[in-house]
């Protein structure tokens, strides 16, 4: 069992969160930063090989969509704005064994964007040596790009945790109003001024009565 | 490696021993998603109207996040092309199944049995993992050979993708 999750491979990681999406859920492990048009967002990630052979790796953003909640990469090629603003440095590296390497996302917003959340994944691939007859298999691992686009969106995934403290509804305010002119009110009869008052007018309804 | 020199019996004679080994990879870094590497695969050799099930390496994903978030994993096939005449075997004739998948640690896995690898069609999923997890599984792919197709070399591409 050991064995296994010993094997090493190829990995990829956040290695530096943006300070502005620093509070949000899963921004320690996707790319969630919100794009503003005309802008330009960078951020490090890191590819490691924790084998014990030399690696080529290549690294380049593809297009993925959200179906029914479900995050799936489309094929290479298929259109995305998100894509295109995209890049990563360097492209490949030359991974000795058990070494790791900075590379940097860096996506440019253009001026007009529609607004919306875009989806796609910044992919680290390792190829096999072509077989005979030039059969190549292709491992690649990735970190998701869950990013609003414009000002008026939210993030639609990752989920947002629950904050926690509840916000008062407006018909507590209304109980709360009507309780405060109640407790007012009763107060108002116990002052000894209204009291004095108030039985003048009981001995003038009296004397009233007796006439 | 590591190297160990052992010098013993200091006194007489230099009498020196030197044992070098090859220590086994660690687990990968903390906070990652890895993928194993792709082993070299071959086709072999059929006859059109025949179904081949080449043999695969091996496939091990390991999450050290330590996150519930999860991952799917997608695979992807091109056409094989007949590099002589340009025939081509397309993904559609293509199957995948990871058959039984091995864990480690704490997740669930869901396994989604494809019939045709033309998009990146999601083939497993992990879910309510905590902690450090990996799954392993051995694939089987099984393509249909038309018949009629052209003699010759074919050669394409499949692609795992795990995010």
């Amino acid at each position: 069992m050991v064995q296994s999750s010993n094997q090493g491979g190829l990995g990829i990681r956040i290695s530096q969160i943006p300070s502005e999406v620093e509070s949000l859920p899963n921004s320690g492990i996707y790319i969630v930063t919100r794009l503003l048009p005309s802008t330009t967002h960078t951020q490090r990630l890191e590819v490691s090989n924790s084998t014990t052979k030399p690696m080529h790796v290549l690294i380049y953003p593809g297009p993925a969509k959200l179906v029914d909640g479900n995050f799936l990469p489309l094929a290479q090629g298929s259109k995305s704005e998100l894509v295109s603003w995209s890049s990563v440095s360097p492209s490949s590296i030359d991974l000795p064994p058990m070494k790791s390497s900075e590379v940097t996302v860096t996506i440019k917003v253009p001026a007009e964007v529609s607004p919306g959340t875009d989806f796609g994944v910044i992919w680290a691939a390792v190829a096999s040596t072509p077989s005979a007859s030039g059969v190549v298999s292709i491992n690649r691992v990735g970190i998701r790009m869950y990013t609003p686009v414009g000002t008026t969106t939210t993030s639609s995934t990752p989920p947002p945790v629950s904050s926690g403290h509840s916000h008062t509804s407006e018909f507590q305010w209304l109980v709360i109003g009507i309780l405060a002119f109640a407790v007012c009110a009763l107060a108002y009869r116990e002052l000894p001024f209204v009291k004095k008052q108030r039985k003048e007018r009981r001995r003038a309804l009296k004397k009233l009565e007796r006439r | 490696m590591v190297l160990a020199v052992l010098i013993s019996a200091p006194v007489r004679a230099t009498d020196m021993t030197l044992t070098i080994t090859t220590p086994s990879a660690p687990p990968p870094p903390a906070g990652s998603l890895t993928i194993s590497v792709p082993a070299t695969f071959d086709l072999g050799s059929s006859t059109a109207g025949a179904t081949i099930a080449p043999t695969m390496g091996s496939v091990t994903v390991t999450d050290t996040r330590g996150t519930a978030a999860g991952w799917t994993v997608g695979v992807i096939a091109s056409a094989l092309t007949n590099t002589t005449v340009g025939n081509t075997i397309t993904p559609t004739a293509m199957s995948y199944s990871t058959g039984l998948i091995t864990t480690t640690g704490t997740v669930t896995m869901l396994e989604q049995d494809q019939t045709n690898l033309t998009g990146v069609v999601p083939i497993a999923t992990a879910s309510l993992g905590s902690g450090i997890f990996s799954a392993t599984w051995t694939p089987s792919l099984d393509i249909v050979i038309a018949l009629g197709s052209a003699d010759g070399v074919y050669s394409g591409t499949l692609t795992h993708s795990v995010a």
